[in-house]
């Protein structure tokens, strides 16, 4: 399960302890940015700097963050395909070939449009991933409260969380255990499958009544406060700040200057 | 997906989304401290809806197709709640398992967590005293389903109008390819809702007494 791949990576890389609240602040500032340039240079530049942070910071091994990327890879390529085809004006076409009798031409506006799109769906989703990669659910609460989240879906946020859990390994059980007793045709596939999910709910539900009660009698009132790495009122890292700063208004900078600027 | 919309739309679907989430997070409060026995089931059908969108199939124009799961949450905890928990789970989905992203959240939550649950529950309460529970709840949840789809593929259009022909052509494009995996998969989340709350009201009736599902299924039962 990729859930869990992600999740024991953010508990074991290199940059776990880094302030959550500094990932957060150069995650967020590179994805505007990036979401914002209107050419393919500045998400470039972010897809460089988040690769170098995910593989030579924080250590992440090369495979997982491969696998991870060849899905927006394989996004990024399909949207030039198709706008590069469908998206353009007939009086600037860069290249034509025919399939089947039916004359197929790549417009240049359309090559453009798709190498903006593919190049900020890969740069945009570099930056996710490092986010995701090296902060731990229970950091990311804590951020969550930082900013300004109210508690309720804080609170739904961490027993959601925890039941995903719970769901899975239900899931797993009950599957197994329906598959050892072989599989029928489309009709009871379909039944069996809302016959396992109601039992998961009414599994999970036990568990949740169960774990319920007993957080009420440790004295639960809406409420939970866990340890975090960094303390609620520590404040930022100057020194840290200032970096990603120095570095997010060079980033702007740049994207502002070649905003103009396109590959072919 | 991460980074497929332009800034202007990014910024223009949170800011659509936000004054019903606000909604949404006052009525989880009153729902939380009034019955504070309903978390593990609000936690459980967002682990529900989590799990069942993450069964995607890649759809080719920067988006996916998957069930949403988010028509059990609009007929039980009403759809306020259900974009609350729709804003989570997407998240989750963000973060856990590279789905979607942050800056499409706001569109997504849209799209999943407020016009899916809100045509849901809406379709919920027409059908439910004409055709009986059942198929009120089939309807719904396909209904539902679709309704994310074609406001997604509306999403993308209009993010990016064709040349010719602008957003309409685009539009009809976009929905046309989603139509292909989308149909039958919105069929079948309507068929597991239904059975799913068929078995559920058969075997632990006394969960819904919270939410007053209970005397409205049981009144229209036959």
């Amino acid at each position: 399960m990729i859930s869990s791949t992600i999740d024991t990576i953010a508990h074991t890389n290199r940059l776990r302890h880094v302030d959550t609240r500094l990932k957060i602040i150069f995650a967020l500032a590179t994805l505007i940015i990036t979401v914002a340039s209107t050419s393919p240079i500045p998400p470039f530049l972010a897809f460089i700097t988040a690769t170098g942070l995910i593989l030579f910071a924080a250590k992440i091994p090369f495979r997982t963050y491969f696998l991870l990327l060849l899905t927006p890879l394989f996004f990024g390529l399909v949207s030039l395909l198709l706008m590069s085809l469908f998206f353009g004006y007939s009086q600037s076409p860069l290249y034509s070939f025919e399939i089947i009798s039916h004359t197929f031409v790549i417009q240049e506006e359309g090559a453009n449009m798709g190498l903006l799109v593919a190049s900020r769906t890969i740069a945009a989703s570099a930056c996710l991933f490092f986010l995701a990669l090296t902060t731990p659910m229970t950091e990311l609460f804590s951020g969550l409260k930082w900013l300004r989240i109210p508690d309720v879906v804080i609170e739904l946020a961490m027993i959601i969380y925890r039941y995903i859990f719970v769901f899975i390994e239900e899931a797993q059980l009950m599957l197994l255990a329906s598959r050892m007793r072989g599989e029928g045709d489309f009709r009871a596939k379909i039944e069996v499958f809302s016959m396992l999910a109601s039992t998961l709910f009414l599994r999970s539900i036990y568990q949740g009544d169960k774990l319920f009660i007993a957080m009420n009698s440790r004295c639960y009132e809406g409420e939970t406060n866990s340890l975090c790495y960094q303390e609620k009122s520590s404040r930022i890292g100057i020194r840290p700040l200032f970096s990603i700063l120095i570095f997010e208004f060079a980033f702007a900078y740049v994207t502002i200057m070649t905003q103009n600027m396109t590959l072919i | 997906m991460e980074g497929f919309l332009p800034l202007i739309w990014v910024i223009f679907w949170y800011a659509l989304s936000t004054p019903f989430i606000i909604y949404g997070v006052w009525k989880l409060k009153k729902v939380m401290s009034e019955h504070p026995e309903s978390k593990p089931m609000l936690a459980v059908a967002g682990a529900f809806a989590f799990v069942l969108s993450s069964l995607k199939i890649p759809s080719v124009t920067g988006s996916s197709s998957h069930p949403t799961g988010t028509g059990f949450g609009a007929i039980m905890f009403g759809p306020a709640i259900t974009s609350v928990m729709s804003a989570i789970v997407l998240l989750y989905q963000a973060l856990l398992l590279a789905h979607g992203g942050i800056t499409t959240l706001g569109a997504n939550i849209f799209s999943m967590g407020i016009v899916g649950p809100f045509v849901a529950y809406f379709v919920y309460n027409a059908l439910r005293s004409i055709a009986g529970f059942n198929i009120a709840v089939f309807t719904a949840a396909t209904l539902g389903d679709l309704a994310t789809y074609v406001t997604t593929s509306f999403q993308l259009a209009l993010a990016f109008p064709a040349p010719v022909g602008g957003v309409m052509r685009s539009f009809i494009g976009f929905s046309g390819i989603f139509a292909l995996t989308q149909v039958p998969l919105a069929i079948i989340e309507g068929l597991v809702t239904m059975l799913l709350f068929k078995y559920l009201l058969e075997l632990k009736p006394d969960v819904f007494r919270i939410f007053h599902i209970e005397d409205k299924a049981t009144s229209t039962e036959p």
